[in-house]
């Protein structure tokens, strides 16, 4: 809005005004007001209630007869007596051409009789009341009128004597809307606090124009922070409260890092039923340390030194070498824990240690199910360390997530012994769920990377805590390339259960 | 997860439990009631410790009498010597070395049982004997049979015999190709021309072991038997553990079992071999790795209930692993049944005492932080797949065919056959499926990229990205170096800019970036790329890749 258009708007009120009404109240001049009601108009701010009407204005002839009488008074001025036609045409002055019309009109008028004396023709003075033409020329004045709401009859005559023109002219009236309401109160120019009025002072005989706190804005959208990244920022606000360090791991993984040194036998159902990715490129991988690779060949096969009895098979270095994506995190423990001891990379022990991060299972994608997600991962190595141990640091993690109530079911892990599913009651589904799965890890996976210790550890999906937590019904909404933007835009910031 | 269906009355007929009791026995077992109504109770067996013994009725059964303390320990069955022999080709060796067997005398099988069998066969076959794969299992009628059995290669075209549900005779090669189970097992013997055969002294064909039986020596009809066994496969230890279970099985149900020589070119074994193993375990271990303080009566009394048979001896005990244990390796695993018998309900929780000082990796701090900056700049968050196709990552986006990826095959999510190495791609895949949602759209990920390395020890290596862009009627390439030079300046990092040209962004109007913590690139997505992705909505980018 320009200065102009913004003083008709203040201007303008609920009932419709006259555009020169509003014009003179905004002090500008009525084109300027119709250019300005234009732009309010299309901007919705102003209500226009436009007519048209018929206006009358003098000819130059009509002008004349205004200031000069028309000829058929000029004519009768003279008549003091009567006297003929001629004489007191010539006596008024009149123009040849307007001698005959205004003898005539004279006579229209009733102005004027015609009488014989002295076998002549003479015209005799009988009224000279105003005729309606004079009063019509009269009121058209040097300006205009309004042909509509004049004499009918004047009208005619004054057009058929060529003394007035008739225009159409378009007119407004116009109205404050809603909109205009609010644009006045949002874009506050005038009335705004400006740097320039702090400065002047001005701002102390300023009046602040009060705004309509209820009326509509645009929308902001904000950028957010992701859900699971909020879920894993606050698990791993737990954990490093409870003293754990955070680790990571590649991606791509051995077979021997996933499976063989976790005492998965080769050919066994339980390395296809984690759905496990095989990689096509690379196929195969390196292996690590050729002693830890003699060592759990050996344990494998035989037991080596560990106390078992082996899993009695030959094992195979080409099926360790298989490349695949990691299905979950617990191979980077393994790694961890090889740098303690037995690769020398100073990593501490005791200690606790953690990670969250992506894992892959080859699984069709459904409401519950995406072929990625992250795992939350952690392991406790300390010398005597229990069951009842991973039992307490579990409910202790759990208890932060605000789960306090939980069951722990055995569970068939290869490389973990005894080993427990993690089960938490859920309140508003008032039942129990799987969260977790953990046990001790077996002799057969840590006295070959030269850990004596006992180590506790669990994992669960990060997804599925925030499915839980959160009550999200279709996780596809929330991860994936098929994500909900606005489901995200709209997740509140601070859920309830991370305040 | 392996489930098993059991007939629900005669599981309520044999333990008289309730469907609730009978849940809650299984939980503190480690198993699962997954469902059941009066007909059937379909139970998940996986978390009992993928012990093959349990996938029977009887098995099952045996567990749960244990732990209810209706019976202890576990007997093994006395056996004597069937005199029947089973000869082993030397050439099987290569093919399918190994085959185990017995003779059980006197089994009285009713048409339930013979159901419960071959269900319970096929759920072996499926699970531990990996699609037969590992182990496949056959009953025969030993009236039916002439031994000695030959176990050896014969001609697929010469030999034939009546197959298991027909009453056609075929051809080896015939069953191979016509029958219904031959076609589906074919590829366990891929040298067609010449199969496995076990073959009795009259001639008879018993058998294709893996593949399937004779109809006239196989087929099992209601009422009293003698049986033949057979278990043919790869891994003897397994096919000992299967023949012991099915022994115990047997046994259990009053039957008398019998061994069967298997002769091999090199040694000869009498099978089943039901001798329990013998294991030594010493309480004060179980104590310590438990958190408990059992005595060594205490901890004997709980392996009893676990089915083992157990002498005290001191602070040591002597304990005998029955014969169909496969999951019994160390004295951990020992210790694991002694904690299920004791009940993870009654063990109390405690804090570990293990002191540590908590860190997060730089790495980790630095996503923070850039998600955190992103975020400042109105960007939204998102996840996108790593699993990629390779079609998005290089054609889609005009950046040619090929390239150097980490790739696999067979995804069941559809599509997927690489790793991503730019995250663009799944971003412009997220702005497809939200083209109904309120513009502008500022969208970013901190993820991992990954990318092959012949000198990394897996073969590849992640690689840290940021990538975001922005969709939007208004959008240009202002507003995206904008971001990045805020995101440098709250860095407090030198970036260079530079004019670049880059497939998928419009010539012209793309840089490339640089600085000492990343390198990338910048731009104005090409209105084909766009249209690749689906896209009616202006859209600049940005991915950097960290060092």
């Amino acid at each position: 809005m320009n200065p102009n258009e913004r003083r008709i708007l203040e201007s303008l009120t609920e009932k419709a005004q006259s555009a020169e009404a509003i014009a003179q109240k905004a002090g500008v001049s009525s084109n300027t007001a119709y250019s300005a009601f234009a732009t309010l108009e299309v901007a919705g701010y102003a209500k226009l209630d436009k007519a048209e009407r018929v206006i009358a204005r003098l000819t130059p002839e009509g002008l004349a007869y205004l200031k000069q009488g028309t000829p058929e008074r000029r004519l009768i001025i003279v008549l003091k007596q009567p006297m003929s036609p001629e004489a007191a045409a010539e006596n008024a002055g009149l123009p040849n051409e307007q001698r005959l019309i205004a003898i005539q009109w004279a006579k229209r008028n009733n102005w004027v009789k015609m009488a014989t004396t002295a076998g002549k023709t003479v015209l005799e003075l009988v009224s000279d009341a105003e005729s309606p033409l004079e009063a019509a020329i009269k009121a058209i004045g040097t300006g205009e009128a309004d042909a509509e709401k004049m004499d009918k009859e004047a009208v005619r005559l004054l057009r058929s004597r060529n003394l007035t023109q008739l225009f159409a002219k378009k007119e407004a009236a116009a109205a404050i809307t809603p909109a205009g309401k609010t644009a006045l109160m949002q874009a506050e120019e005038t009335a705004a606090l400006t740097p320039e009025l702090l400065r002047t002072g001005a701002w102390k005989t300023t009046k602040f124009r009060p705004y309509d706190v209820g009326a509509s804005t645009t929308h902001a959208l904000p950028g957010k922070k992701h859900v699971l990244q909020m879920l894993a920022d606050e698990v791993r606000t737990i954990l490093i409260q409870m003293g754990f360090k955070e680790m990571n791991g590649p991606m791509v993984e051995s077979a021997f890092w996933n499976f063989d040194m976790m005492f998965f036998p080769q050919n066994h159902p339980n390395r296809d039923m984690m759905d496990t990715f095989y990689l096509s490129k690379p196929r195969e991988t390196g292996l690590p340390d050729s002693k830890l690779v003699e060592r759990v060949k050996a344990v494998h096969e035989s037991g080596w030194t560990t106390g078992s009895k082996g899993l009695g098979y030959s094992w195979s270095e080409t099926e360790a070498a298989r490349a695949i994506l990691r299905p979950h995190t617990t191979p980077a423990s393994y790694r961890y824990m090889a740098h303690m001891a037995l690769l020398g990379k100073g990593v501490e022990k005791p200690g606790k240690y953690f990670m969250v991060n992506r894992v892959f299972r080859n699984e069709s994608i459904d409401r519950t199910h995406l072929p990625e997600f992250q795992q939350i991962e952690g392991f406790v190595i300390d010398k005597d360390l229990n069951f009842r141990h991973l039992m307490g640091q579990i409910a202790e993690f759990y208890k932060h997530l605000g789960i306090t109530k939980l069951r722990f079911k055995p569970v068939f892990n290869p490389y973990t012994e005894p080993s427990a599913e993690i089960f938490g009651f859920h309140p508003s589904l008032n039942r129990w769920i799987e969260i977790g799965n953990s046990g001790m890890f077996r002799p057969e996976t840590l006295k070959p990377l030269d850990i004596g210790e006992n180590v506790i550890a669990w994992g669960l999906a990060l997804e599925r805590a925030a499915m839980i937590l959160f009550d999200i019904d279709d996780i596809r909404d929330v991860m994936g390339n098929e994500c909900k933007l606005e489901w995200l835009r709209e997740f509140p910031s601070a859920p309830a259960i991370l305040r | 997860m392996v489930s098993i269906e059991l007939s629900a009355q005669a599981l309520k007929k044999r333990l008289g439990l309730s469907p609730a009791k009978l849940e809650e026995a299984l939980f503190t077992l480690g198993m699962e009631l997954e469902g059941g109504d009066e007909e059937s109770m379909k139970i998940d067996i996986a978390g009992a410790g993928n012990r093959i013994d349990t996938v029977s009725f009887e098995g099952l059964c045996r567990v749960l009498e244990g732990y209810l303390g209706k019976r202890a320990g576990c007997e093994p069955p006395k056996t004597k010597p069937s005199g029947v022999e089973i000869r082993v080709a030397e050439h099987m060796l290569k093919v399918r070395p190994y085959i185990g067997s017995m003779v059980i005398r006197g089994a009285h099988l009713s048409d339930e049982d013979i159901k419960a069998l071959m269900n319970w066969q096929e759920k072996v076959h499926a699970t531990f004997g990996r699609d037969r794969k590992r182990l496949a299992i056959g009953f025969y009628k030993l009236a039916e049979m002439k031994p000695p059995i030959d176990y050896r290669l014969e001609e697929a075209g010469k030999f034939m015999f009546v197959p298991l549900g027909s009453d056609q005779e075929m051809s080896g090669l015939e069953i191979l190709e016509r029958h219904e189970t031959g076609r589906k097992y074919a590829s366990l013997f891929p040298e067609k021309r010449l199969l496995p055969v076990l073959k009795d002294a009259a001639g008879r064909y018993l058998s294709i072991p893996g593949i399937i039986n004779s109809n006239d020596v196989g087929n099992i009809a209601p009422g009293k038997h003698d049986l033949f066994i057979d278990c043919t496969g790869t891994d003897l230890v397994m096919i000992s553990q299967l023949l012991a279970s099915i022994a115990q099985d047997f046994a259990d149900r009053g039957c008398v079992i019998e061994t069967v020589n298997v002769i091999y070119p090199d040694r000869t074994l009498a099978m089943p071999d039901l001798k329990p193993a013998k294991m030594t375990l010493d309480v004060s271990y179980a104590n310590k790795l438990l958190g408990l303080r059992l005595t060594p009566k205490k901890a004997a009394d709980l392996l009893g209930r676990m089915l083992y048979n157990v002498k005290v001896d001191g602070k040591k005990l002597e304990v005998e692993v029955p014969a169909f244990r496969n999951d019994v390796f160390h004295a951990v695993d020992l210790i694991d049944d002694i904690a299920r018998a004791y009940g993870y309900d009654n063990m109390k929780p405690e804090y570990p005492p293990t002191l540590s000082i908590g860190s997060l990796r730089p790495e980790t701090r630095l996503k923070s932080k850039l998600a955190e900056i992103m975020v400042g700049l109105g960007y939204q968050q998102v996840l996108s797949y790593i699993l990629s196709r390779k079609d998005a990552q290089t054609r889609a986006m005009d950046a040619g065919a090929g390239g150097d990826f980490v790739e696999f095959s067979g995804a069941r999510a559809a599509g997927a056959d690489c790793c991503r190495r730019t995250i663009l791609p799944g971003l412009l895949e997220i702005l497809f499926h939200n083209k109904d949602a309120r513009f502008p759209q500022r969208v970013f990920e901190v993820g991992e990229t990954i990318v092959p390395d012949a000198k990394a020890e897996t073969r590849a290596v992640d690689k840290l990205h940021l990538a975001a862009v922005l969709s939007d009627a208004k959008a240009g390439f202002a507003d995206i170096k904008a971001a990045i030079e805020a995101l440098a300046e709250q860095l407090q990092i030198k970036i260079e800019i530079k004019q670049a040209q880059l497939p998928w962004y419009i010539h012209g109007r793309a840089a490339e970036v640089h600085s000492e913590l990343f390198t990338g690139h910048l731009g104005e997505m090409k209105p084909n790329v766009l249209v690749n992705f689906g896209l009616e909505m202006p859209t600049v980018a940005l991915e950097l890749e960290f060092r």
